[in-house]
């Protein structure tokens, strides 16, 4: 899966006046600079504040030829809680989820997918599902007919 | 000679499925369940395998429920096996085997979802899919099987069945061959529900079953290839 990084998460704010602080004192060198910034910004990202709600909504796609995929089922995992996509393989999942959630994509035929909610997923989801491919094979009973005696028609196994 | 192994085999196989490991196992009630959602379908396999097991205990009677279910409620597919048997011979080059291979899987997950109808794969596939969500680990196992008219071909493999982890303990099975058999003469499937194939003793098993990679034949000593064909 080829996610475009898309940050959702509010950009640390307080970065910009902390960088206009450092160019005036001038006298710290790019690499403390830099090393200084990532250390400012860490409590914007450790707030204890509530965690937050993401909306996951998006599109399912048959990998191979983009063709949308209608009723591919989408399940929060470790629950029944779930929705499949609709006419056009566009869902919402109805119910807001939180980081480190994880939805699980499947459908007959198509190997399943694993998305973890993160603040890293794109506003629009895009879900390619790939083919579960297995190499196919076929054996089963056929009767014998009837004019046979008893041991004979016992059921064989044909290939 | 061939005839009379065939009649010995069919006479070891019978009463032999290794339910002796769960004596204390509903399977009645697994069964009941599963005759509830008859016509259930197979898009949502999540909803269907909490509606097969989520009324039952343990995990030897959730996987009845959904061994049962598909043995009562997906068809053989007498079309489509003669088709991939044809198929299968007449390609003769590997990379245009697997080409085929490639559009026919897809054919038979199409048909499995929209006509309820498979092939050994098929069975073997659902089984897996639908215990994997009830929480019970479960695996698809390729191999031959034996046949009265035609030597298997090991270039070939021709039947898919699976190994399923109930207690910690591996156990097989066979759901296809479970769910019924072809009529000779119509070429119908009728279906015939015969459980033996329901974690039946893998020394029994084995005589019928030859699996590719021989550690899931699931005994000590395992019969070579010459011996399974019948050749000493």
């Amino acid at each position: 899966m080829k996610h475009t990084l898309h940050q959702v998460l509010p950009s640390g704010m307080g970065a910009g006046i902390k960088i206009k602080f450092y160019f005036r004192t001038g006298i710290f060198s790019v690499l403390l600079l830099t090393s200084t910034l990532a250390f400012a910004q860490e409590p914007v990202q450790n707030q204890p504040a509530a965690p937050k709600d993401y909306t996951i909504r998006g599109t399912a796609v048959l990998d191979e030829d983009n063709t949308p995929l209608v009723g591919v089922n989408i399940y929060l995992k470790g629950t029944s809680i779930g929705t499949y996509s609709d006419s056009n393989g566009r869902f919402e999942f109805p119910r807001k989820l939180k980081e480190g959630d994880v939805l699980i994509f499947s459908f007959v035929g198509l190997a399943k997918q694993e998305i973890v909610v993160s603040a890293n997923l794109p506003q629009n989801l895009e879900i390619r599902m790939l083919e579960d491919f297995h190499n196919v094979t076929g054996s089963l009973w056929v009767d014998q007919p009837r004019n046979k005696t008893a041991a004979e028609r016992k059921r064989k196994p044909v290939e | 000679m061939r005839l009379v192994a065939f009649t010995w085999l069919w006479m070891a196989l019978s009463a032999s499925a290794q339910i002796s490991d769960f004596k204390d196992a509903d399977f009645k009630k697994a069964d009941k369940v599963a005759r509830l959602y008859q016509h259930h379908s197979l898009y949502d396999l999540k909803a269907l395998a909490d509606k097969l097991t989520s009324g039952l205990k343990k995990d030897e009677e959730k996987f009845r429920a959904i061994f049962t279910w598909i043995c009562l409620n997906i068809k053989n597919d007498y079309e489509l096996f003669k088709l991939s048997i044809h198929e299968r011979q007449v390609r003769t080059d590997k990379a245009e085997l697997d080409a085929w291979h490639k559009e026919f899987s897809k054919v038979i997950f199409r048909k499995l979802l929209e006509e309820n109808t498979t092939i050994c794969t098929g069975y073997a596939y659902l089984l897996r899919e639908l215990a994997l969500e009830a929480g019970i680990d479960c695996l698809m196992i390729d191999g031959y099987s034996l046949t009265p008219t035609s030597q298997p071909n090991k270039e070939l493999p021709n039947h898919s069945w699976n190994g399923v982890k109930l207690n910690n303990k591996w156990y097989l099975c066979d759901a296809t061959w479970a769910s019924g058999s072809i009529d000779a003469v119509t070429h119908r499937f009728k279906p015939r529900y015969d459980d033996r194939f329901f974690l039946m003793e893998p020394k029994v098993f084995v005589r019928s079953h030859f699996p590719l990679d021989t550690a899931w034949m699931l005994i000590a000593q395992k019969p070579d290839w010459e011996k399974f064909v019948g050749e000493k």
